[in-house]
């Protein structure tokens, strides 16, 4: 049995006014485990939850209620810095808007969190070159981010995040500004990080990139409405069944 | 639509626009207080009380026109970095339909607000400290005078024409620029995600150009010999090095940064990777605007450490420029026992003692001297650059005054010819047709000249008595020669500075009965006249200076809200990645640090390379204690270091509010 990397207890997220009125509830409890290996993509509506759920767990937001352990940690409990510490330690993240730093080389963006945990030169060198030749950039390192496309920059992003091997790697909407090629050689690349035994947590409005996990959460409301796991289905059957299961519940 | 609605959105985006405005109006504010201060003095009666008033007024009324420049010239730049940040507002307003009309009755609007809440606040600012201001002025001045003037229209009028006529140049600027920008210009020209710009090959030419420029203009300014023959040429050299300065900043700390970042030990520190990084950017970005700041910075020290040690160091001027107590000339020689009678008797009422006395007879006018034949003659010789004064002196006069001892037979001279005319050591001169043996010459600085300032060369012949002396002037007179002996009286006294100046006034009242009396002047004069014109200078300087602190606050103060805003989406990425606001705050410290201290020391470079100028120009005011005038450079360089870090914190904490406050939107 893998071990477990992510427990979600009852969470709730309130959004309240100044004076404490309660002024909309994205998140009625939701509650799921993430094993070492998984591959989790979050579907649903806008503002059904997904993305609040995805901050919670990647300690950018709190939660009203409920609890979220990392690893055996419960980071509800961890002040500031342990948060930061524990996010640049543990949390790889890969956004939508990409997030890189334009004043940095593509190189620089992706050792910039290795430079926070001041790794000497030689260990930030060696696994920005590993990473660089994963994700295809190795040719893009010296460039700057506005002069590479889309998809190059996910790619920097995704080596970014892995760069200090985290526990969990959260992508929110990461083929989101992308185009269909770009988009699927990046659930590609996600793909093979997980089969080298990356946990990733993704949420996602593709059901074509939901098809590449291995288990797909349906958020409606602020709660978990249904589970669809891969098993032995292919990509495409997964993505068939997804997309029945969407039309099953539109209809 | 009604002009009433303009007026309304004016009033609107001034109200949104808070940020900016405000501190505009601030700087605004205190313009149009120290241009009012300055024009109300100018035209204040009771400045006629004041020892060379003409010279104050002057001086003054040449203030009122610089500030008026500088806020004109410092109002177009701060407008730039404003109506930058506006672009996309008025791009707006035209995408929306609004014609050029229309954003110019709100432009046109805007202006009204500021100049009149600028105008308004301004002079009442200056209403409520002219008499304080007066009343500092003349106690600077060392000169008692009851506070006259009250409220005076015309200072008013003048400040409020010269503001509507600057506000009027800027908004028709503001004006013009809508009108040339497409919209699609106007909407994208505030863009944040601007690419960083990349070091080129220009800018390692610049960067060197800009080194060439300022070392280059260092050299010629402490190589040059006399700065008073070349000041045109040495004002260029100055503007070279401001020009180099921002070619310095945009090229060379760029390479210097590059250089830095290559450096892995360095690079590789959380603390300087993102800084380095940055900085690269954000110092090619902001060249124009640190270049502003290191002209404003280098002229705040200059301006008012030469000001304030002019103003402390009057005292050594005037013991400087004339080191007899008194001196008093008048036409004959009988009238000069007078002299010395009326010297005597006004001490003894001033309750002062005379110490010496001396007097001294000569006959001095203007000449030309061929240097060649050694010939003194009043036409068919060469003029030179400036006029040629010899003076005839008795041989016991010299030796008293000069402390020395020489003697002279019948039909022999002492020639002292001045030092900067190339002579020849001549036997024999021609005196107008008469033949003198030389039996001494030598070269000297015989006079300084008002302020140092050479405006003759002074030849002295020196003849062996009275009685020679009267021959030669009777024989000049037969070929038609007006001028006449003149008679001196220098005399010395101890007491106090008061009582000293009261001996002034007494001598002074004597000395006008005496009908041939044409020249009164002492250290006491010099010192009161000194000093009013050194306070004008101090009052002017520290204005100035203040006014230009002023702008300096208000480019880093926008520049800081302008790139903290650009910054903010950064930020919010380091803090995604897992940096600590610490961290953030820590980098953001060092690499604005870093940005606001390079104009810094390249104004301490330029200071220190400008020192041998500054002491030069010191000289012309008789202040030749250059360690006494270093010390206030140090002391003024040190304060405004001080002012300058607090700035740079002020600005700072700006900076960290808006970028950490992003976060939480």
């Amino acid at each position: 049995m893998s071990e477990k990397m992510l427990e979600l207890k009852d969470l709730h997220k309130t959004y309240q006014t100044k004076r404490g009125e309660v002024q909309y509830e994205a998140l009625k409890g939701i509650s799921f485990d993430a094993y070492e290996g998984d591959f989790i993509a979050i579907m649903g509506e806008s503002g059904s939850g997904k993305t609040t759920t995805l901050n919670i767990i990647a300690s950018l937001d709190t939660a009203t209620m409920g609890n979220v352990v990392i690893g055996g940690t419960d980071i509800s409990k961890m002040g500031n810095k342990e948060i930061c510490r524990f996010r640049r330690e543990k949390l790889g993240f890969v956004f939508q808007d990409f997030n890189l730093l334009n004043y940095f080389t593509v190189k620089d963006n992706i050792a910039f969190p290795m430079v926070l945990l001041n790794k000497s030169k030689k260990e930030i060198d060696e696994r920005v070159n590993e990473l660089s030749e994963k994700t295809g950039i190795t040719k893009l390192l010296n460039k700057y981010p506005y002069e590479i496309s889309g998809g190059e920059k996910q790619r920097t992003a995704v080596a970014r995040a892995l760069v200090c091997r985290p526990t969990l790697l959260l992508a929110d909407e990461p083929t989101g500004a992308l185009d269909s090629k770009n988009s699927d050689q990046l659930m590609d690349l996600f793909k093979t990080f997980n089969n080298l035994g990356q946990t990733i947590i993704m949420v996602t409005h593709s059901v074509k990139s939901a098809s590449k996990a291995k288990k797909v959460l349906f958020l409606k409301d602020g709660v978990i409405g249904a589970t669809l796991e891969k098993e032995t289905a292919t990509d495409e059957e997964f993505e068939n069944e997804i997309a029945n299961f969407l039309y099953s519940v539109r209809k | 639509m009604k002009q009433s609605f303009w007026a309304k959105i004016a009033f609107k985006n001034i109200i949104e626009n808070r940020n900016f405005y405000i501190a505009n109006l601030v700087v605004d504010v205190f313009t149009i207080t120290a241009f009012y201060l300055f024009t109300y003095m100018t035209l204040n009666p009771g400045l006629k009380a004041a020892p060379g008033y003409a010279t104050l007024i002057l001086v003054l009324s040449l203030g009122c026109v610089f500030v008026a420049i500088i806020t004109l010239f410092f109002k177009l730049y701060t407008n730039r970095i404003l109506s930058k940040r506006r672009n996309r507002e008025m791009g707006l307003y035209a995408a929306w339909g609004l014609e050029y009309k229309n954003i110019d009755s709100i432009l046109f609007y805007e202006t009204v607000y500021i100049y009149l809440a600028g105008s308004f606040f301004g002079l009442l600012i200056g209403f409520i400290f002219q008499k304080l201001v007066y009343n500092g002025l003349f106690t600077l001045m060392k000169c008692n005078k009851d506070y006259v003037g009250g409220l005076s229209f015309t200072p008013v009028w003048i400040t409020l024409l010269v503001f509507i006529v600057i506000d009027f140049i800027i908004l028709l600027s503001n004006m013009r620029k809508i009108r040339k920008n497409k919209v699609i210009t106007l909407l994208k020209e505030e863009d944040d995600t601007a690419p960083v710009k990349k070091l080129t090959f220009f800018d390692i030419a610049k960067g060197v150009f800009g080194l060439i420029l300022i070392i280059g203009s260092y050299y010629y300014i402490n190589t040059e010999v006399d700065f008073r023959e070349s000041i045109e040429s040495i004002m260029l050299a100055i503007g070279v090095f401001f020009v180099g300065s921002f070619f310095v900043i945009s090229g060379a700390i760029v390479m210097l940064e590059m250089f830095l970042k290559k450096k892995d030990k360095v690079y590789y520190k959380s603390a300087f990777f993102s800084t380095l990084a940055k900085l690269i950017s954000r110092t090619k970005n902001n060249a124009m605007s640190l270049s502003v700041i290191n002209i404003l910075f280098t002229c705040v020290i200059i301006g008012a450490s030469t000001t304030i040690s002019l103003y402390l160091g009057t005292q050594r001027q005037a013991s400087v420029a004339f080191k007899a107590d008194g001196l008093v000339k008048c036409g004959n020689f009988e009238d000069r026992a007078l002299c010395k009678e009326a010297i005597y008797d006004a001490a003894s009422e001033a309750g002062v003692n005379v110490i010496k006395c001396d007097e001294s007879v000569l006959l001095g006018f203007q000449t030309l001297f061929d240097v060649e034949n050694g010939v003194y003659e009043n036409e068919g010789i060469e003029p030179k650059d400036l006029p040629e004064v010899v003076e005839i002196r008795l041989l016991s006069d010299f030796n008293k005054s000069f402390d020395e001892n020489y003697s002279l037979n019948d039909g022999e001279i002492l020639l002292v010819t001045d030092e900067d005319l190339p002579m020849k050591d001549y036997e024999t001169i021609d005196f107008y047709g008469e033949k003198l043996n030389v039996k001494y010459h030598y070269d000297t600085k015989l006079y300084p000249g008002v302020d140092n300032i050479k405006y003759a060369y002074n030849n002295f012949i020196i003849v062996k008595d009275f009685d020679t002396l009267t021959s030669i002037h009777e024989k000049l007179k037969e070929t038609g020669f007006t001028k006449d002996l003149s008679y001196w009286c220098e005399y010395y006294v101890n007491g106090s500075k008061d009582e000293k100046i009261n001996l002034d006034e007494i001598l002074y009242e004597k000395l006008s009965k005496i009908s041939t009396v044409d020249y009164f002047d002492s250290n006491a004069t010099q010192l009161r006249t000194r000093y009013a014109r050194n306070a004008i200078f101090l009052f002017l300087g520290s204005f100035i200076s203040l006014i230009f602190i002023m702008y300096m606050v208000f480019i880093m103060y926008y520049k800081q809200i302008e790139e903290a805003t650009d910054d903010a989406p950064n930020v919010l990425i380091m803090q995604k990645i897992g940096m600590y606001d610490a961290e953030i705050k820590k980098s953001i410290f060092v690499e604005n640090g870093l940005l606001f201290f390079v104009p810094v020391v390249m104004a301490f470079c330029h200071v220190a390379a400008c020192f041998g100028m500054m002491s030069d120009i010191m000289k012309i005011f008789m202040l030749t204690d250059i360690a006494f005038m270093k010390l206030c450079v140090v002391l003024f360089c040190l304060f405004i270091l001080l002012v300058y870090v607090l700035m740079y914190y002020g600005a700072y904490k700006v900076y960290i509010s808006i970028v950490l406050k992003k976060k939480t939107n």
